[in-house]
């Protein structure tokens, strides 16, 4: 107990013992406002990247899905596929919503949650269909959503953006 | 980036979270750098927090976990036994160390050059308890230790400084 005395006794002069850092405030605001550009650089290269990687992940599910070794049911997969690819779009949406206020007024993420929650729905509605139909409609609706997503996906960037971060 | 916040920022904390980084990593350039990650990740990431406790309890604890990943990713963080089943209050525990009572400002430096020369994980867990002033279940939190590892790795490392610095002052 004594130790713990005798550090609250002399906090002041801890704190007061330690040593100033050699980097000066110009040298640190130039580092963190090179750092921001590059982050702001990376998400804006992520808003074309990760929506075309996305619609091409789902293109190729279906290229390699389609022979005859095929699975028994694709709709269902490439509902899978189809959140595996938002996913990262997703979560950079969820990012900037923690930082900017006005993200998070938008509510895309929530959005976002809906049409997931909606997919399994849309998908079990075309029970009873050939899986080869079912499959097509199914494909045309992840193509739709992905875009629809994508395009929610610029909209929180631009404010994001928009709002100087 | 606002230029000016970032200004303000690094004057207001820097120092204070150069300090804190030092005291766990004992090691300037590493300290700076962490230092300026901790700030820099605050003003990219964070929410904007207006009240001036918020803002450094948030910078302090990232800067706390920055230190603590890096004194992992060096590997001087060396996970210790967390079996011990009767841990001593702190309360009530006799580290057999120098009179406390009796030591005056003059002895701070070299109470603080024997909690430096300390093995990094004893260090770290005296920083945050007896300087930082962090509970056991945040130190456990921070450091990915049941609480129980913690009491035990405090008591420890309580001994462990009363030795050194009963051996720095010749007392």
């Amino acid at each position: 107990m004594e130790m713990e005395q005798y550090f609250r006794r002399f906090s002041s002069e801890i704190e007061t013992l330690g040593g100033e850092p050699k980097v000066t405030e110009r040298q640190f605001v130039e580092k963190a406002v090179s750092r921001a550009a590059r982050r702001v650089r990376a998400i804006r290269a992520a808003a074309f990247a990760v929506p075309a990687a996305a619609v091409l992940a789902v293109l190729a599910f279906f290229a390699f899905r389609s022979g005859p070794e095929g699975i028994q049911d694709p709709a269902m997969l490439c509902i899978e596929e189809y959140k595996d690819g938002i996913r990262p779009l997703y979560d950079e949406i969820r990012l900037m919503e923690n930082e900017s206020q006005l993200c998070r007024e938008m509510g895309i993420s929530s959005t976002i949650d809906g049409l997931m929650a909606s997919s399994d729905a849309f998908c079990s509605q075309l029970d009873g269909m050939d899986p080869g139909s079912r499959a097509d409609i199914v494909r045309i609706y992840c193509s739709r959503q992905t875009e629809c997503v994508a395009s929610l996906y610029r909209e929180c960037l631009a404010a994001y953006v928009g709002a100087g971060y | 980036m606002d230029r000016t916040e970032a200004a303000v920022i690094f004057r207001t904390y820097a120092k204070k979270l150069y300090n804190t980084a030092l005291r766990i990593t004992a090691s300037v350039p590493d300290a700076e750098g962490i230092m300026q990650e901790t700030m820099i990740r605050y003003l990219t990431r964070a929410p904007r927090l207006d009240c001036e406790q918020k803002k450094y309890a948030w910078l302090r604890s990232t800067c706390v976990r920055l230190s603590i990943d890096w004194l992992r990713k060096t590997r001087k963080l060396v996970p210790i036994d967390s079996s011990v089943a009767d841990i001593p209050d702190e309360e009530t525990v006799a580290d057999d160390g120098p009179d406390w009572q009796k030591m005056g400002a003059d002895t701070v430096k070299d109470v603080m050059s024997a909690m430096e020369s300390l093995a990094p994980g004893y260090r770290t867990v005296l920083v945050l308890r007896l300087i930082e002033g962090y509970e056991y279940q945040e130190i456990a939190r921070m450091m990915h230790l049941s609480e129980s590892g913690v009491r035990s790795q405090y008591m420890r490392a309580r001994r462990r400084l009363a030795d050194a610095v009963r051996k720095m002052l010749d007392i």
